[in-house]
């Protein structure tokens, strides 16, 4: 498929989110939100499971040019069943015409996702529903003060984990969102990075000529969160690649495929940026948990298909 | 009774200064209460802090309603309607004010006829920490104000900043910070309270009214525009032209759609959008941005 998006500079002028939302400053996340909404367009609903990012619209103000719909936190994908159900009976009664259809988005967190949410989104892609899933995964539950979610990564502190002299921060492993949601056979699947805005323009792209569930899951840095500066969010997304920590990737109908493959830096790199690590490295530096994660990060590209 | 407010913007401190102070007052043989008070926790979103001190049990809850002392960590602040610090001020009220103008320039602008300090705790926390949250410069100056000893400032200020897991170098240029603010301000004569008389209010039934009606829509498109955010930041991005190579990638990384490209392909700010970030400053290739502090209008 030919793509529009050759260069950055192809990004789409039209804002379909306009300012003056009470989103941080520097919120990866809202960046994300930004350029996917710009990518599909104006015909759109979002349908936005409790989070950060249902603190876009707060009455009686909106950013959103398209509709919005503000769910509770575990039902956004089946809301979005009975939105795309509705749609689809009111175009076949030619009680609204068939080019003011709307494609559904889905707008939630990690904790949302790989918790509460995961059962309705399990059943949502089982029942092959017609829709757009973004998962801002910003690692923990950030609206409420960053407490730990089942997509925190390993070692790092939250505010339900901080470090102490027995264990270091979250002591499970991350959740993996993608392999969970690539057993279930859709047809598109992807990670994205507010970094590498060409490489996630053109992956909604790509997705858009499959019907079926379109899933992605964007690594979302979160300046108060993670405990870096906000201008830092882009130079710590573009670590996340570049460590191997956040591979970029895709599967369609279940083959998956890097879109990123170059030399990888250590890992320790990324965990230096952030105060979420920095028990790793003061007062003394760890190397045993540096290399468990480090070591994590190696077997799984080991395993990648060159 | 002697109740301080504190009022700020998320990411300034004014939680841990209200510890501090908090702190502080206990550790000099009082009664004390210390709370923030915040929604959803944002960088750059107005919150506000409440310490009350006294020397029998406080039996007061909630937040302060008349304050004996009034501190205010970001002047922008006062240009708010909803989010006005000065709305629990009464005739006898002390008030600090964190700002880079005269007093006389805010007691015209804002009509205060109260006591009145007015510092410019911002620049001294950046000529001192080289960074710009005046948390720590807010405490001990409020500290003194209510004439605590230094001493026990310093103490209550290196247990809270240990607490938050702030390095020891940091602290050190804090307690020197926290020390030029205390020996620059003068001890106030704040007054003490008087109990408020509580007006009994009737019980209300709700009345059900049907879900359409009864839960919020909003019916307008994209009008978030009109809420101002240039105030989140005491910093804006300032673009050199002249070494703009129209790359785009400001306007590319900028969370809040707060650049346009104009007809000649070169990126102008909404400063009224921006919320100082600095992404834009940060990722510019040819380095052209650079920050200025903001006057507010
Ligand atoms: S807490 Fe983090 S994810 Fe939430 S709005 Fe702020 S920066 Fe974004
Ligand atoms: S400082 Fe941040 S909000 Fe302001 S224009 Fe730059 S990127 Fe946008
Ligand atoms: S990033 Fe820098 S060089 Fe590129 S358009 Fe923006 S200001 Fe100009």
């Amino acid at each position: 498929m030919e793509t529009r998006f050759r260069t950055l500079k192809d990004i789409p002028l039209e804002e379909e989110l306009v300012p003056g939302t009470m989103i941080c400053a520097g919120c990866g996340g809202a960046l994300l939100v930004r350029i996917f909404e710009k990518v599909l367009g104006s015909n759109v609903i979002t349908v936005n499971a409790a989070g950060c990012m249902t603190m876009l619209s707060v009455f009686p103000f909106t950013p959103f040019k398209s509709s919005w719909f503000y769910v509770a936190m575990a039902s956004a994908p089946a809301a979005a069943q009975g939105v795309r159900d509705a749609l689809d009976i009111l175009i076949k009664k030619n009680k609204i015409d068939s080019k003011d259809n709307l494609k559904v988005l889905v707008l939630t967190g990690d904790g949302a996702a790989s918790g509460i949410g995961l059962q309705s989104t399990s059943a949502a892609i089982q029942r092959g529903l017609d829709f757009y899933y973004l998962v801002y995964d910003n690692e923990a539950f950030s609206n409420t003060g960053f407490q730990a979610s089942e997509s925190s990564p390993f070692a790092s502190a939250t505010k339900t984990t901080s470090p102490t002299e027995t264990h270091e921060g979250v002591m499970s492993q991350k959740k993996d969102l993608f392999e969970i949601w690539r057993a279930h056979k859709p047809p598109y699947v992807a990670t994205i990075s507010p970094a590498f805005i060409k490489d996630m323009m053109q992956k909604i792209e790509r997705s858009s000529q499959f019907k079926g569930p379109k899933l992605f899951i964007a690594n979302s840095p979160c300046p108060p969160g993670w405990g870096i500066e906000s201008d830092q969010v882009i130079r710590v997304a573009n670590l996340a690649v570049e460590t191997g920590i956040w591979p970029l990737k895709e599967a369609i109908n279940g083959e998956v495929r890097h879109t990123w493959m170059q030399k990888r830096r250590p890992v320790e790199e990324y965990l230096k940026t952030q105060e979420r690590f920095e028990h790793l490295f003061k007062p003394t530096r760890n190397d045993e948990i540096i290399n468990q994660l480090q070591k994590r990060v190696d077997d799984y590209w080991s395993s990648v298909k060159k | 009774m002697i109740t301080v407010s504190l009022f700020g913007r998320g990411g300034q401190g004014i939680k841990t200064a209200s510890h501090i102070v908090g702190d502080a007052a206990f550790t000099s043989g009082n009664h004390v209460q210390d709370q923030p008070l915040y929604g959803a926790e944002r960088r750059g979103a107005p919150i506000s802090a409440y310490v009350r001190i006294s020397q029998t049990p406080i039996l007061e809850r909630g937040k302060i309603t008349n304050s004996s002392l009034v501190v205010i960590a970001d002047d922008s602040l006062l240009d708010s309607i909803v989010d006005n610090p000065l709305q629990t001020v009464t005739d006898s009220t002390v008030i600090m004010i964190n700002s880079s103008k005269g007093v006389s320039e805010i007691r015209t602008r804002y009509n205060i006829n109260n006591v009145l300090a007015v510092l410019d705790l911002t620049k001294l926390t950046q000529d001192i920490t080289h960074k710009s949250i005046p948390g720590v410069a807010v405490a001990s100056t409020t500290c003194k104000l209510l004439g605590f000893e230094f001493d026990v400032i310093e103490k209550s200020l290196r247990a809270e900043l240990k607490e938050i897991g702030i390095h020891q170098e940091d602290i050190s240029r804090n307690v020197e910070l926290a020390r030029s603010c205390f020996n620059q301000t003068t001890h106030a004569k704040i007054e003490t309270i008087t109990k408020i008389k509580i007006k009994e209010s009737p019980i209300i039934d709700p009345i059900y009214h049907h879900p359409q009606i009864s839960t919020c829509t909003i019916t307008a498109t994209g009008n978030s525009r009109l809420r101002e955010r240039g105030a989140w930041s005491n910093f804006k991005p300032v673009i050199d032209y002249e070494g703009c190579t129209k790359c785009m990638i400001c306007y590319v990384y900028c969370p809040d759609s707060a650049f346009t490209i104009d007809v000649k392909g070169f990126p102008v700010v909404d400063y009224d959008a921006c919320k100082g970030c600095n992404i834009c400053k940060t990722e510019c290739p040819t380095k052209v941005i650079s920050l200025v502090r903001r006057e507010n209008k």
